[in-house]
């Protein structure tokens, strides 16, 4: 089933609860794993991971890509470096990331643990389309600067402040645009009345994933002047700042999570 | 699970050096391989999502090809597929196939974020030693692009491939190969936008296996401040190595319009001494033989040909039973009301003189050219057309061997060109196809749909399908986008 905007939406304040609450209930690995499973090893043996990768039969998935089709009675390979048994005999708890993807899937980097392990017994499945707790914190201490605004115009940059008008050209291009932001509520940095975002208007696959902003559009933006190269070119009176990735543009409604966790840090 | 095969599956080591080989089972299914119509006789085309992926709607296009000489079973191919766990992932997905082409599977070990720009491979030197050139990501958030060469001795490791020789600021690399010595010879066409003197094509070559890269300018003539994206070079098996571009004379930034010369350059030596690629030279004595001069080339970094952007289309090829026989292919506008035209022309002296035009394709863009040991030539490419007053993309792969006096063709694909998509290349800017023994391989990129009539030679789905649906898991219809196919089609025999 493909996962609906409300299940993102759902997602990401599920990641910001958890992480407003230290995020006890996630352990580091779990929360960097792009797949949960539990099931029962097929033909366990004493040999480790490393030695020979294992088969587990899924009996319930917790967590997965929501493009990766992954369900009860699935066979998924184990592979890892690490010194991990496929010894077990009855149901683990297996996590992991996706290596590979064909008529099944491939997880590396594995953890298999042993049941019982405390679990909740109606826990959803958790669908990652939203970011990762590990994401979120990370882009969170990178931003400068942290508001919830609304567009009010896109524009294009001067041929100054985009570099100059006469440069070599590729289909790469970025085809920079401005987002000009009134700012409703400052959750950290400096406070502003409107701030200037530079996106890369381009359909180019190269910006498949850089968030791009139209009118009217009200955010929680975690800004900054990440992976800039050179200097970003501001006109007078303005800040101008870049938000790289899908993370950095949240929904409206995380912006009072985010100033309470930051409160409390 | 009934109706199942068990076959073992050697795995490569995981851990590096001190390999031990493991030997798993893996299920092989090919009763669940689904065939919507029954493929005609030797022609085999496959949609390479996996069936793990079958609720994907990603726009997989731009695809490549790598078969493995010693081995030509197993291939690698990469297409602008993002790696299905995130974006933020710091390894991209490439294609995996051990059985010729018939499945596929998607593997996590080119280093990018979450999936590339740009990138083209091949196999040199030992076993299964892929070599690939990427546009890596992220972008900078104001300029530049990340280029790199990367290499993995064993791809069948699995682990990430690992960086040589990155620098900003080029476009397009486009990897051949010489595999037949060793260490392996790898070639690497790059427009290199740091060059300040406007000759930006270039042509990155490494006599040793990938390790090091030495970085040789093509261009000798004036350009109008770069040359175009796209530079291709073709090894010929007699030492010859050959590399096509599209010299940008004068660019009408206003307008879009380029005047170009379509270029070609050639070094007797495998480009082992410096200066490079010198051993070709036109009228003006210079290097570079001038197929054609002053072409019009429309530069639209937007739908322009249906929705497929236009203005960097090339391909060359070399025979690989006479060094001196070359097939070029570019896209340009005539003016006799064309978007966009592609010219086939011929050489059979090493590039010193060239035919007029043995074809030419309106509205057509993405061709491939390759040359099967008995010297039948293959051209792939995609034409927009209406059909049933439908717009439609129509991927043909034509068979000559006469040099294009007369050539045979099937068509591979015939879809709805009116499926929004994002983002651009809609197909790609560029395709692939190779020959392999007795084979033409290829890949393209085109509209999944299950359609009666969209692949006239059949279609093997690996990912879920109904009759005129693609599924996901529990069976529910799943949107249409762009996916990568493979083919494989009989050599015509002379």
């Amino acid at each position: 089933m493909r996962c609906s905007s409300q299940i993102v939406f759902l997602s990401i304040l599920l990641s910001v609860a958890l992480l407003s609450a230290g995020a006890a209930a996630a352990q580091p690995a779990e929360s960097a794993a792009d797949v949960i499973a539990v099931g029962k090893l097929e033909k366990p043996s004493v040999k480790t991971l490393a030695g020979a990768p294992c088969v587990l039969r899924v009996s319930s998935v917790r967590k997965k890509p929501s493009s990766i089709a992954l369900k009860e009675g699935d066979l998924m390979m184990l592979v890892g470096e690490r010194a991990q048994k496929c010894s077990a005999t009855g149901e683990v708890r297996v996590t992991g990331a996706v290596l590979s993807l064909g008529e099944q899937v491939t997880l590396q980097s594995v953890e298999i643990q042993p049941l019982p392990v405390p679990e909740a017994t109606a826990a959803p499945l958790v669908t990652t389309e939203g970011p990762s707790m590990a994401t979120l914190s990370k882009r969170l201490q990178a931003a400068e600067l942290v508001v919830q605004g609304r567009v009010i115009t896109v524009r294009t940059p001067s041929a100054t402040a985009a570099g100059g008008p006469r440069r070599k050209v590729s289909e790469h291009d970025p085809q920079w645009k401005e987002a000009v932001v009134q700012v409703l509520e400052t959750v950290k940095g400096s406070p502003h009345q409107t701030v200037v975002v530079r996106f890369p208007g381009s359909r180019d696959i190269a910006y498949r994933d850089v968030p791009k902003f139209r009118v009217g559009q009200t955010s929680t933006l975690l800004l900054s002047k990440e992976n800039v190269v050179g200097p970003l070119i501001e006109a007078p009176g303005e800040k101008v700042f870049v938000a790289p990735t899908k993370t950095d543009v949240l929904p409206a409604a995380v912006a009072r999570q985010l100033k309470q966790m930051l409160g409390n840090s | 699970m009934k109706g199942v095969i068990w076959r073992p599956h050697i795995l490569g080591s995981l851990i590096g050096a001190g390999a031990i080989v493991g030997i798993v089972l893996v299920a092989a299914e090919p009763t669940k391989i689904r065939v919507h119509t029954p493929p005609a006789a030797g022609v085999v085309v496959v949609d390479m999502i996996p069936k793990t992926l079958s609720s994907e709607t990603n726009q997989d296009s731009e695809p490549f090809l790598a078969v493995l000489p010693s081995d030509p079973s197993f291939m690698v191919a990469s297409a602008f597929t993002p790696n299905p766990a995130g974006s933020s992932r710091p390894t991209a997905p490439i294609f995996r196939s051990k059985d010729g082409g018939k499945t596929w599977d998607l593997i996590t070990v080119v280093p990018s974020e979450g999936s590339t720009a740009d990138i083209t491979e091949g196999f040199s030197g030992p076993a299964r030693q892929l070599h690939a050139g990427i546009l890596s990501l992220p972008m900078s958030s104001n300029g530049p692009t990340n280029y790199a060469h990367l290499v993995e001795d064993d791809i069948n490791v699995l682990s990430p491939m690992v960086i040589r020789m990155p620098r900003p600021d080029a476009d397009q690399p486009y990897v051949a190969t010489r595999p037949d010595v060793h260490p392996g010879i790898v070639y690497v066409g790059v427009n290199d936008l740091s060059v300040v003197d406007g000759k930006t094509a270039t042509v990155d070559v490494s006599l040793d296996g990938g390790m090091t890269y030495a970085v040789h300018r093509i261009e000798v003539r004036a350009t109008d401040l770069q040359d175009g994206p796209s530079i291709r070079p073709a090894v010929s098996n007699d030492g010859k190595v050959y590399a096509a571009f599209l010299g940008w004379r004068h660019f009408d930034r206003r307008t879009g319009i380029v005047k170009a010369d379509v270029v070609v350059v050639r070094d007797d030596n495998q480009a082992r001494t410096s200066p490079a690629f010198q051993s070709l030279k036109d009228t003006d004595q210079k290097a570079g033989k001038r197929v054609a001069a002053n072409v019009t080339i429309p530069w639209v970094n937007d739908a322009a040909l249906g929705q497929e952007r236009i203005g960097s289309t090339l391909s060359l090829a070399v025979d690989p039973g006479d060094g001196k026989k070359l097939y070029i292919a570019w896209g340009d506008r005539v003016g006799n009301g064309d978007i966009y035209t592609i010219h086939v022309r011929v050489s059979n002296d090493a590039g010193e003189t060239w035919s007029a035009d043995r074809k030419t394709m309106k509205n057509s863009t993405a061709p491939a050219l390759a040359v099967a040991k008995n010297g039948v030539a293959g051209l792939l490419y995609q034409r927009l057309e209406t059909i049933g007053g439908r717009q439609k993309w129509v991927t043909i792969l034509e068979q000559s061997h006469d040099g294009f006096l007369s050539s045979s063709s099937i068509t591979l694909a015939s879809v709805a060109a009116d499926l929004p998509q994002p983002n651009l290349p809609y197909n790609g800017d560029y395709e692939c196809l190779i020959a392999v023994d007795g084979e033409f391989r290829g890949v393209f990129s085109a509209n999944n749909k299950p359609e009666s009539g969209a692949f006239p030679q059949g279609v093997i789905y690996q990912r879920r399908t109904s009759a005129t649906s693609l599924l996901d898991d529990s069976g529910t219809p799943v949107a249409p986008s762009i996916d990568p196919f493979f083919f494989s089609v009989p050599v015509a025999t002379n």
